[in-house]
């Protein structure tokens, strides 16, 4: 069954692959939104170490080139590091809002425990960003392992 | 059809981390708890302990008072009048402390931190 026979179905497999792209793209571009709309404060606030501002525009600028490239390529590879670069942001970003970690290298202490807007959606966005980067990289695996395995 | 429902799965995956998070985290944490805590009359210093990213219930002062300021979290802080300059104080972290003067004028001054746009809080003069 190639998608040949079936023209419809690979118009709703490409299609849902560009919305993932989108999506994905879109959550880490959000992160990346709310971690420059923040970086100036909290660089004041806590420039121990590297600085907490610092961090936050090393995390957008990572966002920002992950959601790139999820974009305009949308391979496996992409998604592997759109998935990191979500997942390692949302994992600290809870772990500084429950635990208390000390500075630890360039790393300043971060405690912040509250949650507010910004931070709860760029939580969200690193949540949905890493499942959506997962899922695209499951679906772009299949896609990888149907067109190599698939007869000349 | 398998596509159409990914993309159903998809978007109810998105919306319950909208709202796991919403329900979790919107709003101020600073309290905003009844006005007559912590108040106190004539020209001797009151204190506003920072902790955890608030400012604890709003003071009331008297007019023109000394207002100290105690943070005990590690980031910086700062008091900073919403309107205008009235008072502006920064204070380190690790139990740093700070000083000012309370507005002359009686009413309701609401605060926050110049560097964390969800600390916000009252100093009310009378």
């Amino acid at each position: 069954m190639s998608a040949q026979s079936h023209p419809g179905r690979s118009v709703r497999v490409h299609r849902t692959g560009m919305t993932l792209r989108i999506l994905t793209a879109g959550a880490l571009f959000i992160d990346a939104g709310v971690h420059l709309h923040l970086a100036p404060g909290y660089q004041a606030g806590n420039p121990a170490g590297i600085g907490q501002g610092n961090l936050f525009l090393l995390e957008a600028a990572a966002a920002v080139l992950a959601g790139l490239f999820v974009l305009l390529r949308g391979s496996r590879l992409a998604y592997a590091v759109a998935f990191v670069v979500a997942l390692s942001a949302f994992v600290a970003v809870v772990l500084y809002r429950y635990v208390d970690v000390p500075a630890f290298g360039p790393f300043p202490a971060m405690y912040e425990p509250v949650w507010f807007f910004e931070k709860t959606l760029s939580a969200v966005a690193e949540g949905a960003g890493a499942v959506l980067a997962a899922i695209g990289f499951a679906r772009a695996g299949r896609r990888t392992g149907r067109t190599t395995g698939s007869p000349s | 059809m398998i596509a159409g429902r990914k993309l159903s799965l998809l978007w109810v995956v998105l919306v319950l981390f909208w709202t796991a998070g919403c329900a979790g985290g919107s709003g101020s944490p600073a309290s905003t708890s009844s006005p007559s805590a912590g108040s106190m009359t004539g020209t001797a210093a009151v204190t506003i302990t920072i902790k955890d990213f608030a400012y604890g219930d709003p003071l009331s002062v008297a007019p023109g008072a000394t207002v100290a300021v105690t943070n005990i979290d590690t980031a910086t802080h700062t008091v900073t009048a919403d309107n205008g300059a009235v008072f502006d104080a920064q204070v380190k972290g690790s139990g740093g402390t700070a000083t000012f003067t309370a507005p002359t004028q009686p009413g309701s001054y609401p605060y926050h931190c110049t560097y964390h746009p969800n600390m916000h809080g009252t100093l009310i003069v009378k």
